[in-house]
């Protein structure tokens, strides 16, 4: 998930749609458009996992477990951003009931910038899991 | 067809939970980036003009310093402070950004003597990209000169504005 070049100076918060288009920025919060590269994060699930026929003989449908808890983005240098209201496409993509066939599952989230925030790269802290559930 | 009864068998008796979930992981990325400053560095000064008492006229300075009369205006032996405006920008590496020049502003004398100042052009003009985090923008403009314009020094503290912003 990327949330592009972010202008240090207003606090605010930066959403990422899984469903794509533009981040919506709020708190006066800026993107260097021309470098910023910002996407959602992007799951394949393939034909194994939804066209296999042991799992839609015995399972009728599934859910998608996104991270509970804030996310943490570090600079490395002790600064931090928190991403947490995880999101995904799956409705959108008709993936309430079953599994049909081959498709990218997006996962969105809201950034919390704070102001002034210390310049620098920043990354997830450890990686957040996004789970399939069968049922 | 008992292959198919075993294979039932096993998988009825395979656990459920292990088989009913699959995790993948994904990370999460920012930059956090200077933003763009702007500071004068040096005023706009056209210098010593002398104008015609029935002919109306114009002085220009470009970006680069250089004074172009026109119509009744003529420029004196003794020059006086000619410079271009400068402003120094500041931000992040070689980033590009749009510069925003004012529409026209007005000098006064002090005395109730007015001229105006406009098309104001600058070096680089329109937009500019920074090198090594920082670049110099030139301004110059036009001055228009009425007939018989009263002498005095005529000046304007703060409208040249400039603004820029990331593009």
């Amino acid at each position: 998930m990327y949330f592009g070049n972010i202008i240090s100076g207003n606090a605010g918060t930066i959403q990422i749609s899984p469903e794509g288009g533009l981040p919506v920025m709020t708190g006066g919060v800026s993107l260097q458009t021309k470098n910023s590269v910002f996407s959602a994060a992007s799951f394949l699930i393939n034909d194994g996992l939804a066209n296999n026929p042991t799992i839609r003989r015995y399972f009728k449908g599934y859910s998608i477990t996104l991270p509970a808890e804030a996310v943490l983005l570090s600079n490395g240098r002790g600064s931090t951003m928190s991403v947490s209201n995880f999101t995904s496409n799956a409705s959108a993509m008709g993936l309430n009931g079953f599994l049909t066939g081959t498709g990218y599952l997006n996962i969105g989230a809201t950034l919390y910038v704070n102001a002034s925030q210390s310049l620098g790269q920043y990354s997830s802290t450890s990686p957040f899991p996004v789970t399939v559930n069968f049922y | 067809m008992k292959k198919l009864a075993i294979l039932f068998v096993v998988l009825a008796g395979y656990s459920v939970t292990s088989m009913a979930q699959v995790s993948a992981t994904a990370s999460s990325t920012a930059a956090v980036i200077t933003p763009i400053a702007i500071s004068k560095t040096q005023d706009l000064n056209f210098g010593t003009l002398a104008v015609s008492p029935t002919v109306a006229g114009t002085l220009a300075i470009s970006p680069a310093g250089t004074r172009t009369p026109t119509g009744g205006v003529t420029l004196p032996a003794v020059t006086g402070t000619v410079t271009p405006a400068i402003f120094h920008v500041t931000g992040l590496g070689t980033s590009s950004f749009a510069i925003t020049l004012p529409g026209s502003i007005t000098l006064d004398d002090g005395s109730s003597h007015t001229m105006s100042l406009g098309t104001f052009v600058s070096t680089p003009s329109g937009t500019g990209s920074l090198v090594g985090g920082a670049l110099d923008v030139n301004v110059g403009g036009t001055l228009t000169v009425t007939a018989a314009q009263a002498a005095g020094t005529y000046t304007n503290a703060a409208g040249l504005q400039v603004t820029v912003n990331y593009n």
